[in-house]
């Protein structure tokens, strides 16, 4: 923000070499290590290392990703998948959003319903994966309400603890310059617990692929975590590693899109950005 | 008469930080506040701003008992407090409660005061120790209270600058008649300010003394009368 701002029309190469080169740089340097990995992995597929009925080589994986592209099955699995996560993750976030703040400023219901969630949290979520199927059956919304619990638990937590954790010394500028209950929450007590809003979601939307995987798994008819179940019956390898692949990708674009708006929000904060040299 | 303490006591789980403090402070009247670290000068300062209720003895303002902070008693922490997700100009003006033409040259010309500017836009990480130190000073001062309360507001500033906004201090005494209670740790400031100078005990913080400085303002800042004063404080700190 600052560079930017001091910088003036004849430091244009300046510019480029300030913000493009370490990209470059960066992008580069960490693709070294797969891009090895990649031709380790075609080599000794081609000598004949790995079988190819269980290891295919990355360009198989690659050729198979484009046939399924072209026979228009993938897409579908892609939003299927990416469907449910986005829903389940909504509904986990605002129920969980809802409750810490209320559980965070009314201290009665703290000590009412506080104990009992976090007894809740030493269940493993998986666990839960039985008893909503037989209480859902097997489609979207036991498939939902799996996600929905698997985000409430991080983003609960991280807000609250956001909550209770806020420093009295900025309520106290609050209090000293009379604010008033609505804009102590609005001006203080909300930016303050921004940045344990976002470890929340982002930890949430984490968890959320992985139930998304176990959800799909226990039966499905399409998305991704059908396909890796379609690969494992058909004994297609290639199937599941364009599944597993497409999962890194997904993932990877939808936590840096909220890495990227959490650095817009929380560009005030004190601290080192790791790996981008700011 | 317009705040007065009696008998004041204060007390964190079973160490009294304060005792018995009986103090009368006057409308439009600088006290400085000296004494060694941790002998409850900041929680002296605290309980006069209303923040901190947790004590015995009584404090009032204006004839009528302080049961909670007042728009008209400001503070200045010990440490700057900017709210780290407001840039200067916002933390400025956070105390204001409704921003108007006149309050907005107000906050520039104080953002000019403390010399801040161009630094408006920047936010407290970008800052130094003595920059958050003046954007917190003008964010009090913008609101004009009738007593403002200042924990060493000058102790990351360099000489100069100090000695500058000092002189702040007291145009915006003359100009507004503010009563100010300061703590600090410089002599050579309190006896620059102050009207009455209250040294503090340690542990627990009682008065130990007063001192009435009748020089008038401006004061020469080496003039034999202070720094006769200045011994004097010196052996008292001393005991
Ligand atoms: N919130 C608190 N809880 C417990 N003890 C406290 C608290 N605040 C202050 N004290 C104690 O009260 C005493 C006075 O503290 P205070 O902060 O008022 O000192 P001070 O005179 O302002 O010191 P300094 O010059 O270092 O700022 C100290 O012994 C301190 O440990
Ligand atoms: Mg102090």
């Amino acid at each position: 923000m600052t560079k930017e701002g001091q910088l003036t029309i004849n430091s244009t190469i300046q510019l480029n070499k300030i913000s493009v080169t370490p990209f470059l740089k960066h992008v580069i340097v960490s693709s070294i290590f797969p891009v090895i990995i990649l031709f380790v992995w075609e080599f000794l597929s081609r000598i004949g290392v790995f079988e190819s009925y269980q290891l295919p080589a990355p360009s198989a994986v690659l050729l198979k990703a484009v046939s399924l592209y072209q026979s228009g099955e993938l897409l579908p699995h892609i939003l299927a998948t990416f469907m449910r996560v986005l829903i389940g993750f909504g509904i986990g976030t605002t129920v969980a959003i809802t409750l810490s703040i209320l559980v965070g400023f009314w201290p009665l219901l703290e000590k009412l319903i506080d104990p009992t969630i976090q007894a809740l949290r030493q269940i493993p979520s998986l666990a839960w994966v039985p008893l909503f199927i037989l209480w859902m059956g097997i489609g979207e919304t036991s498939k939902v309400t799996m996600i929905a619990v698997g985000v409430f638990f991080p983003v609960y937590l991280n807000v609250l603890s956001g909550i209770v954790t806020i420093d009295r010394k900025w309520l106290e500028v609050g209090k000293v310059f009379g604010l008033s209950t609505c804009h102590q929450i609005t001006k203080i007590i909300l930016p303050a617990v921004f940045p344990a809003f976002f470890t929340g979601i982002r930890t949430g939307l984490g968890l959320g692929f992985m139930f998304v995987v176990a959800a799909e798994l226990m039966g499905a008819s399409e998305g991704l975590g059908y396909l890796l179940v379609l690969g494992q019956n058909t004994l297609q390898p290639d199937t599941i590693l364009v599944s597993i692949i497409l999962f890194a990708i997904i993932g990877k674009v939808t936590d840096g899109s909220l890495k990227l708006i959490e650095q817009r929000l929380l560009h005030w904060q004190d601290t080192e950005i790791r790996g981008t040299g700011k | 008469m317009s705040l007065t303490v009696e008998q004041l006591t204060r007390t964190f789980n079973d160490v009294t930080a304060i005792q018995a403090i009986d103090l009368t402070i006057h409308e439009g009247e600088i006290i400085c506040l000296l004494g060694k670290s941790g002998c409850g000068k900041s929680t002296l300062l605290r309980t006069l701003s209303g923040l901190d209720l947790a004590y015995e003895g009584t404090v009032s303002f204006q004839d009528t008992p302080l049961t909670g902070v007042r728009d008209e008693i400001g503070i200045v922490f010990q440490e700057p407090r900017l709210l780290p997700w407001l840039n200067v100009l916002e933390n400025i003006r956070f105390g204001l409660k409704q921003p108007n033409q006149a309050t907005i040259k107000r906050v520039d010309r104080f953002i000019n005061y403390v010399g801040l500017t161009g630094k408006a836009h920047l936010y407290p990480k970008a800052l130094s120790g003595g920059m958050s130190q003046r954007a917190a000073i003008a964010r009090a001062l913008v609101c004009d209270p009738e007593v403002l309360l200042l924990d060493e507001p000058f102790s990351a500033l360099d000489h100069f600058t100090k000695l500058e906004l000092q002189d702040l201090l007291l145009k915006i005494q003359g100009k507004y008649n503010t009563t100010m209670v300061m703590v600090t740790h410089d002599i050579d400031e309190a006896l620059y300010l102050a009207d009455r100078i209250v040294v503090l005990s340690s542990q627990p913080g009682t008065i130990q003394d007063i001192i009435e400085i009748d020089s008038p303002r401006p004061r020469t800042r080496t003039s034999r009368d202070l720094q006769q004063v200045k011994q004097k404080i010196l052996t008292t700190l001393h005991i």
